[in-house]
């Protein structure tokens, strides 16, 4: 007998009974005998016959594909040593960061990534001891180093809330901002900015996002925020006209 | 169990106990989810005179490596009692309790934890006893439980636990410091309710079989109560948000 | 920690079906058990158990010493065990780990919370002078369940106590060990029973392959005047409430079965 006992967009905990039947579990959920319940805080989501609650903590579980941000924490002989904020370490080989052959004897790898650089990479393949190889090859910027800016972190489940349907919610941060952003799966995201007060104003925003991803009307609010700042600034003298939202934006 | 003063009673005529607690009574409990921003996951939990803060970090890759384990992630557990949180100023460091309590706090939370999906990390679990009244073990698994939610760790079931013991030849509910002093047991109890799966129990002191079996069955039902208030202090945390946002 | 091969465990698993386990034993059953008392002629007291292929050695030794402060009138006893390296390739050198501390605990609660030993009589003079028994367990081979194998050691050491007895003279304030020997006051026989679940089947007495398969284990201690002196629910797993009260049951009997073992072997000496 098919039964579900939670509604799209209920708050439940590890252990909440979801479903009772032949339906699939999802991400979040697990099931136990003809049960599916939660194993995580965050919001059920029901899609034809599929289960899953989308958490609303939780470390990042990288996938190959992923474009993340990392940070450069170790150099070797051929590979670097990035920190992007999973359970596992990654490395970035020097072929799968520089185009053509690289003699490793006469580069000095430090020369194209540093130690506490910022890049920007994808999620090449997991090896078989759980380690994440990464590479740069094809990314924009160059895959970095990222220059300037700053670094903030959010819930990696979050990401898709903070980027928002084809793009609105991160487009009108970055617009109203007049911004550069880069959002990771990971949950690390890179902001930059003319002034200060609009790069802080950014990320305000985005933990803004993160703080109230399990709300309703966010976009709404999120807008009200940012122009009602932006508003200020101008009054403020620190910016000369506030930046106009572009039709379509913001919905 | 310390030799109990002459004349002390621990239940009086009419079923009070010396806090003022009938039977079957909790002691006052508040939880808070989220209150550390370094750890991954945080809570604390004031339990009567308790107070206990607890913490997790990880999954996170393990050093020394030989400690990893293939194919599941391994839970390590700290319970710690802070120098000014009993009478007797204790010497920092883990003594020989410590290290006891640690291990079946483990064993309370290993079963109810999906290890298999995190292969060669370790889940590190810090508990701290801030202020000590009896009940610390307990009041440490259903912290460290929510902890564990609040950073997102996968789990089958949350683990509540709760206490129940004997004091003037009766079968009470949830010691406290002087009841476990002076009392004839202490019965501490973690249970998944889901399943009603018994991770912690342990008995110290002298019973038969009846009463340790009814004293077990009391702070199950403990335990559950503590259940339901671990639930409502994971949605409050987001629940509160909704609130001031004014949905 | 050796990696189990998990043909090993399939097999244990399978036999359990079955009702069997790996050495033929039934699912209840103690393996074959023997101990032999004062083998240490330098210690107050000691015992040699053989619990199957696990073999432990407990020494006791009896000190004068002062009483703790809140307890003015109580001799003292205190518990430790040793997970002697050569024991097994599992123990490592060094200062006891967790494994060693609780099972030090629980054999200690056994003892403590039944008043196996009447600690009142081990005073001297009160409040100044008190007798201290040391319980030391040595695991010398590690093939499982050394906690039953430590408590059962501990208590037939202590049985087989003799200290040399002690005169106080109050003017003088002198304190004469005499040639007489007495046996320490021991009034009751606490005894561990531990059981392990293992894919759902409850096992008595797990040997070494069993617990590295086992999901969790309990033990209970029980003595002769049918209360229980200690209870822990030992690594991970877990049990249903019907579980408890049936290894409960379960305990007091194997229990009893090794009492009259140890009562046998003190009467023969």
């Amino acid at each position: 007998m098919k039964k579900i006992f939670v509604k799209n967009r209920d708050l439940v905990v590890p252990g909440t009974l979801l479903a009772q039947g032949p339906f699939k579990n999802g991400r979040g959920t697990f099931k136990e005998g003809n049960r599916l319940y939660s194993s995580v805080v965050g919001l059920v989501r029901l899609s034809n016959d599929t289960v899953s609650v989308v958490p609303l903590e939780g470390p990042y579980i990288p996938e190959v594909g992923d474009t993340v941000i990392g940070k450069i924490v170790d150099v070797k002989f051929s590979n670097w040593i990035v920190d992007i904020g999973a359970p596992y370490q990654a490395g970035l080989r020097v072929q799968d960061a520089v185009e053509g052959r690289v003699d490793v004897l006469k580069t000095d790898l430090r020369k194209i990534f540093d130690i506490g650089d910022i890049i920007y990479a994808k999620v090449k393949a997991f090896n078989e001891i759980n380690q994440i190889d990464l590479s740069t090859r094809g990314m924009p910027f160059n895959g970095g180093p990222l220059k300037g800016g700053q670094l903030v972190k959010i819930t990696p489940s979050k990401v898709p809330r903070l980027i928002g349907k084809g793009g609105s919610m991160i487009n009108m941060i970055k617009n109203l901002t007049g911004t550069r952003i880069i959002v990771g799966q990971n949950g690390w995201v890179w902001v930059s900015g003319r002034k200060e007060e609009l790069e802080k104003l950014a990320i305000e925003a985005i933990l803004k996002v993160n703080r109230e991803s399990h709300t309703q009307g966010l976009t709404d609010r999120v807008r009200e925020m940012l122009v009602q700042r932006l508003n200020e600034f101008k009054e403020q003298g620190i910016i000369e006209e506030a930046p106009q939202l572009e039709e379509g934006e913001g919905q | 169990m310390m030799g109990k003063p002459e004349g002390l009673k621990l239940i009086d005529e009419n079923g009070y106990r010396l806090d003022g607690r009938k039977k079957y009574e909790l002691r006052k409990i508040k939880m808070e989810v989220g209150v550390l921003k370094s750890a991954d996951g945080s809570a604390y939990v004031e339990w009567g005179k308790n107070k206990i803060m607890a913490a997790i970090y990880g999954p996170r890759e393990i050093h020394p490596k030989h400690l990893q384990k293939p194919d599941r992630a391994i839970l390590r557990v700290r319970y710690n009692m802070a120098p000014f949180s009993v009478e007797e100023r204790k010497k920092p460091g883990p003594d020989r309790r410590s290290v006891e309590i640690s291990k079946v706090i483990r064993g309370a939370l290993e079963p109810a934890v999906i290890l298999e999906l995190f292969p060669r990390t370790s889940i590190d679990i810090f508990i701290e006893v801030l202020q000590a009244d009896a009940g610390t073990r307990v009041a440490g698994i259903t912290a460290a439980s929510l902890a564990l939610a609040d950073a997102g760790i996968p789990m089958k079931d949350l683990v509540a636990a709760c206490a129940a013991g004997k004091i003037d030849g009766e079968i009470v509910l949830d010691l406290n410091k002087e009841e476990d002093n002076y009392g004839e047991a202490d019965v501490p109890v973690a249970i998944m309710p889901i399943k009603n799966n018994i991770t912690l129990l342990q008995m110290d002191g002298y019973l038969t079989r009846e009463e340790f079996l009814e004293a077990a069955k009391l702070a199950i039902k403990g335990a559950k109560a503590v259940y339901q208030k671990q639930r409502e202090a994971l949605r409050e945390k987001y629940l509160k948000i909704v609130e001031e946002v004014g949905e | 920690m050796e990696i189990m091969a998990s043909i090993m465990k399939d097999h244990i698993l399978q036999l359990l079906k079955e009702d069997k386990r790996i050495d033929g034993r039934g699912l209840e059953d103690f393996r074959p058990l023997t101990v032999e008392m004062n083998v240490i002629e330098k210690a107050e007291g000691s015992a040699l158990v053989k619990l199957g292929d696990t073999q432990v050695l407990v020494g006791i030794k009896v000190d004068l010493g002062e009483p703790f402060p809140d307890l003015p009138n109580m001799g003292v006893i205190t518990t430790n065990v040793e997970f002697v390296p050569l024991a097994s390739p599992t123990f490592e050198p060094g200062p006891p780990d967790e494994r060693a501390i609780e099972l030090a605990r629980v054999v200690d609660r056994g003892i403590r919370e039944s008043q196996a030993i009447d600690l009142e009589r081990l005073v001297i003079v009160p409040g100044k002078l008190v007798r201290v028994v040391f319980i030391d367990v040595h695991v010398l081979d590690h093939d499982g369940n050394l906690l039953d194998a430590s408590g059962i050691g501990a208590i037939a050491a202590l049985l087989s106590t003799r200290i040399p007895k002690v005169e106080y003279n109050e003017e003088t304030e002198e304190v004469v060990m005499l040639e007489e020997y007495e046996k320490l006051p021991v009034t009751r026989i606490p005894i561990p029973v531990t059981i392990a679940k293992i894919g759902g089947n409850l096992v008595v007495d797990p040997n070494f392959e069993e617990e590295q398969v086992m999901d969790g284990k309990i033990t209970i201690t029980t003595d002769e005047n049918g209360y229980i002196s200690a209870v822990q629910k030992s690594e991970g797993g877990s049990f249903k409430l019907e579980e408890i009260a049936y290894v409960t049951d379960l305990a007091y009997k194997k229990a009893r079965e090794i009492r009259e073992k140890i009562l046998g072997i003190i009467k023969k000496e």
